[in-house]
């Protein structure tokens, strides 16, 4: 194994596959900086060119371009609001808050410090578990599969805001709207209107874009003013720097989110869209502020960062050892490898066990290269955010589009991000929560496939099979858990407004204000 | 304001090197097709797709089995046409979507599409809810691929030959789902050698997760194609235990034929209809009414393809086989075949759906 | 502060609430008409949740809005307010004495953006939205932003022509070789012309 880390480090370390390297992080960063064209477009555009290329080399440029998009993709959240990728939707929620405070850099200073923390974390556990995982996902069937969906459906409790009432019956919304299309064991439509469009399920990239990009962008059109409204001093470089030290002072969460995104990251169908929702979960449930949530949070934004990086490498796991995506990105990435000549499976944890290093080597350099892009971009990229609005609005909504018709390059993908717009405007126009609609449309469909084939698989023997029992039993703590917490808050938040009625509140902001 | 217009040409400079560093990554591939246009196939004069620009629509997800044959054959249809190419991923409804579209296309587009044959046959024959084009709504420009077609158990399992699966009770194949080809080929054997309580498992997201879960022992079988299972049967977690091809092949040596087996008529019957579907593969189509001479350029211009130094050495590096048909001949031997499918196959294929 | 004030309105939360009411309960009786094969049971589960939580929502809405008329009519004896919340849209709520004290709220809060913007900024906003959309129907991309940050610059944001033509040429143009000679990636096509 020593040797095979050693001479993936040196296939890594050749100066023209260090070449394709530096050429897939710029490729990778302006793509990830452009919403809603993430990792996987980029793969599938850039694939041809590695016809010619040798495997390890191929898979260098793939892999840097990949990795950096996550990275990127976060600057695009934190300082237009639109995610940059649908597993960047996390760092909106706090990272746009700090950007229209005009505190861009720091913001970006933190995300970029807790991904790589994360970008570390996760190879470092892909290089430690990738010889040994196969072993243990074997023993994950479908059952165990429900139970880790059940227990990602769990942490909407947490995610629901003030109100309990809401959060669940947007978690309906979303389990509804996600169990639009073919039914998994009639293949037959339901829900879709006599719209062939509808059979395939509602598409996520449309979504995320409009719920959280759409939304964003319509307020910059009311307001008509630049994205960033505070002072000018806090985009210099020194907010970056405060911005890094902010990250590092959270370290142990960035740690600790790392993991939950390798760990969900690993699952198929799970992958980055879950793990970013669960780790700012737990990184609220945690939190000595969780009223800042939502408005600016800087563990909020550390966990958004260091899951989104940390589930690449994670979701690396799956497709090197059986050739099974952990999402959309890696499921081009997987048709990359056989591109190359590469087949995913027992070999690559062997024979290839060299190969399978060049990427884990790759992770790690090309990662660390593409923040330190960024970091050196961090002025020039603030200050977009003091464009006027008006200027920068024709382009926004051209990201907008191109992003969302990227999905299935359908019209169906437009009409799905208006309507994701509407109800993330109407979301936060009256304080419903968004987060709970997504993660539900994202778990919906999940369940209902891994309950059924559990079913046909072991009728209601699978309700005890050991691993449902242990994960049951996580998912139940989770529960009471969350609850608490959950009724904790409320008491503060009734604790902290003793009389209630507009007048008092107004009075009393007034006096905080002065 | 000069503030502004600064800052915006900033951002103007940055995106404008972004778009060099991609066409000076673009360039060296792109200059290939003027190069190497004198390989042009001599015949119909194409020079009406000179430097024009084709769409060729797959009609699933980027990285995905047909993505991937589409994008290693384009080099070779550039190079004969002398046109540039260019993969667009329209997934949808089965990939039926996009075709759909496509055969409802005016026939001036210059948009064709690598399909699913076996599974668009499969959906008219079986008269299923979703294909709203018939054979003669397409023109064919060639098969590019077929699938061989392997039926595989778990190599530590009790099934170690199709002998020990026909003896078998419950027997349970793997699938992606209704309508897919590894539902309508399970269906099928299950129909012609009578397997005791035999179901298809539906479910499974992807091919590969099927074989996941083949390995772990929740199915029996998958029956699908064996491009898909071969690093499964290389590495020994896998037995190939019935191949639909003449041959066994040669990962798979030790896997059961059609001819070695004693069929009953019905069987005989149900396996050779499969086989013509089958047969007709992975193609490239084009609206119906597109015009011959067009249609003969991109029949040469595939047939140029496929021999391509360039394709080929792509296929071979992943192990994949091209299986070129013309489309002279899917429309003469493949397409009029479909009408002599006995009520035996259609009602295998009606109730796969 | 305002916001408080309009979380008092519950009118919204019903309205949504109802909303989601009617699509749960849509769901529920639709999913009935789908033959026998199709699996309906956690639909069926999702859309009974819907129509528990709505009703939960409009029920704790009633009561919240009751508590607070109480409330109110206690007060009216020394400030009589002229507005009903329980009843009032966002305009009625605002009392003529609030927005001057908003101006120190944060004025980036998304609620207070969405509820504070003049009716002719938000009609405009609405304009251009439609207007870009159903251009991007008919002509396809290029033609639609173009037409969208001309107009845009122009009427929003009072730009010189001068200004409001280069940039509008310079994007477009941007984004003709970025998606046409680039990158190949795919646009939306308009009906009347395909090419765009």
């Amino acid at each position: 194994m020593i040797d095979a880390i050693g001479s993936g480090l040196e296939q890594v370390l050749q100066w023209e596959t260090l070449l394709l390297m530096v050429l897939g992080i710029f490729i990778g960063f302006i793509v990830g900086i452009l919403p809603g064209l993430g990792g996987a477009v980029a793969i599938a555009l850039l694939l041809p060119f590695t016809f010619a290329m040798e495997p390890v080399q191929g898979i260098v440029f793939l892999l840097s371009m990949w990795i950096v998009t996550g990275t990127a993709g976060d600057i695009t959240s934190v300082l237009f609001g639109i995610p940059g990728e649908a597993t960047s939707a996390a760092a909106v929620l706090d990272g746009y808050p700090m950007t229209k405070k005009g505190q861009a850099g720091r913001a970006l200073g933190i995300v970029l410090t807790s991904s790589t923390i994360g970008l570390v974390f996760g190879a470092v556990v892909l290089g430690v578990f990738i010889t040994v995982i196969r072993p243990l996902v074997l023993v994950l069937g479908p059952p165990e599969f429900f139970m880790l969906v059940l227990l990602g459906l769990a942490f909407v409790v947490t995610l629901s805001g003030k109100s309990p009432a809401k959060g669940m019956a947007m978690v309906a919304l979303g389990l509804l709207a996600s169990y639009v299309g073919s039914d998994p064991s009639a293949g037959l439509p339901r829900f879709t209107f006599d719209q062939m469009y509808l059979w395939g399920g509602i598409e996520l990239i449309p979504v995320v874009v409009g719920l959280f990009g759409g939304a964003e962008v319509l307020q910059l059109m009311l307001t008509r003013s630049s994205i960033a409204t505070g002072s000018i001093g806090d985009a210099k470089l020194s907010g970056t720097m405060r911005g890094v030290a902010d990250a590092l002072r959270h370290w142990f969460l960035a740690v600790r989110s790392s993991s939950v995104g390798v760990v969900i990251g690993m699952l198929p169908g799970l992958g980055g869209t879950v793990a970013q929702w669960v780790s700012y979960g737990q990184a609220r449930q945690t939190s000595k502020n969780p009223e800042q949530f939502g408005k600016g949070a800087i563990d909020g934004l550390v966990a958004a960062g260091a899951t989104n990086n940390a589930k690449d490498a994670g979701s690396l796991i799956p497709t090197i050892a059986f050739g099974i995506p952990g999402g959309a990105a890696t499921a081009v990435l997987l048709g990359g490898f056989l591109v190359l000549g590469i087949t995913p499976g027992q070999a690559m944890l062997t024979t290839q066990l060299d190969v399978t290093f060049s990427m884990v080597w790759t992770v790690v350099i090309a990662g660390i290269l593409g923040v330190a892009l960024a970091l050196a971009l961090v002025r020039p990229l603030a200050s977009l955010t003091r464009i006027s609005g008006t200027v920068l609005t024709p382009v926004l909504f051209l990201f907008l589009v191109i992003g969302a018709y990227t999905a299935s390059n359908h019209w169906g993908d437009l009409f799905v991000m208006l309507g994701a717009s509407v109800l993330g405007v109407v979301c936060l126009r009256w304080d419903w929560p968004r987060v709970p609609f997504l993660l539900a449309l994202v778990l919906g469909a999940l369940l209902e496939q891994y309950l059924q084939l559990s079913d046909t698989l072991f009728s209601s023997g699978w309700l005890t099979r050991p691993g449902v029992i242990i994960i049951g039993v996580i998912v139940l703590a989770t529960f009471v858990f969350s609850v608490r917490s959950v009724a904790r808050d409320h008491k503060r938040r009734a604790a902290d407004e003793p009389v209630e009625g507009p007048r008092t509140q107004v009075i009393r902001t007034i006096g905080r204000n002065k | 304001m000069s503030k502004m217009t600064a800052v915006t040409r900033l951002t103007f400079g940055v995106m404008t090197i972004g778009a060099l560093v991609l066409t000076g990554c673009a360039s060296p591939n792109a200059s290939t097709p003027a190069q190497d246009s004198s390989s042009k196939p001599s015949g119909a004069d194409c020079t009406s797709f000179d430097g024009k620009t084709i769409e060729l629509v797959i009609p699933y997800n980027a990285g995905g089995g047909y993505d991937i044959l589409a994008r290693v054959i384009i080099p070779g249809l550039e190079n004969a046409l002398g046109a540039k190419v260019l993969p667009i991923n329209k997934p949808g409804a089965g990939g039926l979507l996009a075709i759909n579209q496509l055969a409802a296309a005016p026939s001036e587009s210059t948009q064709i599409a690598i399909v699913n044959g076996t599974g668009a046959a499969s959906a008219i024959l079986a008269g299923a809810e979703g294909p709203t084009f018939g054979f003669d709504d397409l023109s064919y420009i060639g098969r590019v691929a077929v699938d061989d077609l392997v039926v595989t158990t778990n190599a530590t399992g009790e099934y170690q030959s199709w002998d020990d699966v026909m003896k078998s009770d419950g027997f349970k194949f793997g699938s992606t789902g209704r309508g897919s080809s590894d539902y309508i080929v399970a269906n099928a054997l299950i129909d012609a050698f009578d397997l005791k309580n035999a179901e298809v498992v539906v479910g499974f997201n992807s091919q590969a997760e099927t074989d996941l879960a083949l390995i772990q022992g929740n199915v029996d079988a998958i029956a699908g194609p064996l491009d898909s299972r071969r690093a499964s049967i290389v590495s020994g977690e896998t037995t190939g235990v019935l191949s639909f091809a003449d041959e066994a092949p040669a990962d798979a040596g030790d896997a059961a034929v059609f001819s070695d087996l004693e069929l009953s008529d019905r069987a005989v019957d149900i396996i050779d209809g499969i086989k013509l579907i089958t047969a007709f593969g992975r193609p490239l189509v084009a609206p119906a009414g597109l015009d011959d001479e067009a249609l003969t350029c991109l029949q040469n211009a595939l047939a140029a393809a496929v021999e391509d130094p360039e394709v080929l050495e792509q296929a071979e590096k992943m192990e994949r086989v091209l299986s070129y048909l013309p489309g002279e001949e899917l429309v003469s031997d493949i397409i009029p075949g479909f009408e002599g499918l006995s009520e035996d196959v259609l009602k295998v294929l009606r109730s796969s759906y | 502060m305002t916001l408080h004030a309009e979380k008092r309105s519950v009118m919204p939360d019903i309205v949504i609430s109802c909303a989601v009411l009617f699509v749960s309960a849509g769901a529920l009786a639709l999913s009935f008409t789908f033959s026998s094969a199709v699996s309906v049971l956690l639909p069926r589960l999702a859309a009974s949740l819907g129509i528990f939580c709505a009703l939960w929502m409009i029920a704790k809405s009633f009561i919240e809005s009751a508590r607070h008329r109480r409330d109110r009519e206690e007060d009216r004896e020394e400030d009589p307010s002229p507005t009903d919340d329980s009843r009032g849209t966002h305009e009625e709520t605002l009392s003529p004495d609030v927005p001057a004290v908003v101006q120190e709220i944060d004025e980036n809060d998304p609620e207070y953006v969405l509820s504070h913007t003049p009716r002719k900024v938000w009609l405009v906003t609405l304009g251009f939205i439609a207007g870009f959309f159903i251009l991007l129907y008919l002509c396809g991309l290029f033609i639609a932003a173009a037409a969208l940050s001309l107009t845009y610059l122009m009427v929003v944001g009072k730009r010189s022509s001068t200004f409001a033509i280069s940039y509008t040429v310079v994007l477009t143009a941007l984004l003709w070789v970025l998606m046409r000679w680039v990158t190949y990636i795919s646009t939306p096509a308009g009906i009347l012309l395909h090419g765009g």
